[in-house]
């Protein structure tokens, strides 16, 4: 009976390892993990008090508009650094899940370029074409003077503050779309194996064996419909909203 | 109880399970399908928007450089052949054309007119351009990774099982090469 207990035991956390395993490998990725929520400067081009700048710069942001601003350096991003922007900031989730308004200014160093990534709910607010002009005014006059720090400080408040003048329509937002947790879909799961098994349990309440019905195998033969349901559970160090993009933005 | 009432019991939790699992399955067949057509509609947006662009593209640019109209004349063509297209493998070729013919565009012109990069509006039609056409490239990739959600459904075991009850049967996606087109031929940037 002893054996029976620990092979039942055994077989249920399994499939359940299983099924999060199963869900887990979707979200794992070839970007690096984000260490902060404002500023993550992996190439370290940026001096500590322009650091500081720029995360009480996009803290402020958030406050006043939800707005998920991120400043992030990369060595290498690939020659399609364009794509690579679009991966990092669907990789990262930023932007806040019902809103899509998260925006990713991206600096490749060996590439030597800026890119801005839109989240689609600020994609009225900040058209390919006005990002190209705010690159064009406040990020390339200093990198060509070999000031290209500053640049992106300067273009990045120049985000922000379009983003600040127009908070009421950043918070209004885009309508929600519908996402299920993926904390949400185990629970599920496990209250379904409960209940069976209870239910089961009791039809052989005069019987003994009273546990088998954990035997019965309950497997999801079906993909998830939805890759992005989990907002924020494998990056791992840290989190963002969950937000949307569709690849708006430009690049100098 | 009784063994024949037991066994009838357990038959009874199986065809629950079962019926309960063909249900699941259908409708994970049909949101799957659904998935597709909504992320092909994003695509045909986004190409929409691109040709929406084309006619700005060569007013902006005749009317601040002098060009012969064969310069512009495959770009021109491209929308054309995208308004033309009916199928959606039609609609994506002539989509991917389109996409090349205006960056090859966009490059010949930067070559052979060097002051239109001054030009305010000029540059801000290219930065639509060039979001349009990464937001093409996303719509794109969000539609084949769509198809090989609903094929992988439907080679999957058990669930093949389910699709070939109800005839979904694998999707083709149309891969067109995205360098297909070549550059245009440049005039030389006078009017006859």
């Amino acid at each position: 009976m002893v054996y029976k207990k620990r092979a039942i035991f055994i077989c249920f956390f399994s499939i359940l390892t299983f099924l999060v395993l199963n869900f887990s490998i979707l979200y794992a990725s070839d970007y690096p993990t984000p260490t902060n929520k404002y500023v993550n400067d992996f190439a370290g081009i940026f001096s500590q008090p322009q650091t500081a700048y720029l995360q009480a710069l996009l803290a402020e942001v958030e406050q006043n508009s939800t707005a998920e601003i991120v400043v992030a350096t990369i060595n290498d991003c690939t020659q399609d650094y364009v794509g690579y922007a679009y991966n990092l900031a669907t990789n990262w989730k930023i932007g806040k899940a019902d809103k899509n308004n998260g925006f990713l200014i991206l600096y490749c160093v060996t590439q030597k370029k800026l890119v801005a990534q839109t989240g689609y709910g600020l994609e009225g607010l900040l058209p390919d074409s006005k990002i190209g002009r705010f690159m064009d005014e406040f990020y390339v006059p200093l990198r060509d003077k070999n000031q290209t720090a500053q640049g992106i400080i300067d273009f990045s408040t120049q985000i922000a503050k379009v983003i600040n003048d127009n908070k009421e329509e950043v918070i209004s937002g885009q309508a929600a779309k519908p996402q299920t947790d993926f904390f949400t879909v185990v629970i599920i799961i496990f209250v379904i194996y409960m209940l069976i098994a209870r239910i089961l349990g009791s039809i052989y309440k005069n019987k003994k064996r009273r546990d088998w019905p954990w035997f019965i195998p309950i497997f999801l033969p079906f993909p998830s419909s939805g890759t992005n349901s989990s907002s924020g559970f494998g990056s791992g160090g840290f989190s963002f909203g969950g937000g949307g993009f569709g690849g708006g933005g430009a690049s100098r | 109880m009784k063994t024949s009432t037991k066994i009838w019991i357990g038959v009874a939790i199986v065809a629950v399970l079962l019926i309960f699992w063909i249900i699941g399955g259908y409708n994970t067949f049909v949101s799957l399908d659904q998935n597709i057509n909504s992320k092909w509609s994003e695509v045909e947006n986004q190409y929409q928007r691109q040709a929406d662009l084309i006619p700005n593209l060569v007013s902006i640019v005749s009317s601040a450089v002098k060009v012969e109209t064969n310069f512009t004349l495959s770009v021109v063509q491209a929308r054309t052949n995208w308004q033309a297209a009916t199928t959606q493998a039609q609609k994506d070729q002539a989509g991917v054309e389109m996409n090349n013919g205006i960056g090859a565009f966009v490059n010949a012109v930067a070559e052979a007119y060097p002051t239109l990069q001054a030009n305010k509006q000029y540059i801000a039609l290219t930065d639509e351009l060039s979001g349009t056409q990464n937001r093409i490239t996303v719509a794109r990739g969000e539609y084949i990774k769509s198809i090989q959600a609903y094929n992988t459904a439907t080679k999957r075991f058990p669930s093949n099982i389910l699709a070939k009850v109800f005839g979904f049967s694998g999707k083709d996606y149309y891969k067109a090469d995205v360098n297909a087109i070549t550059t245009p031929s440049l005039g030389t940037g006078i009017l006859p």
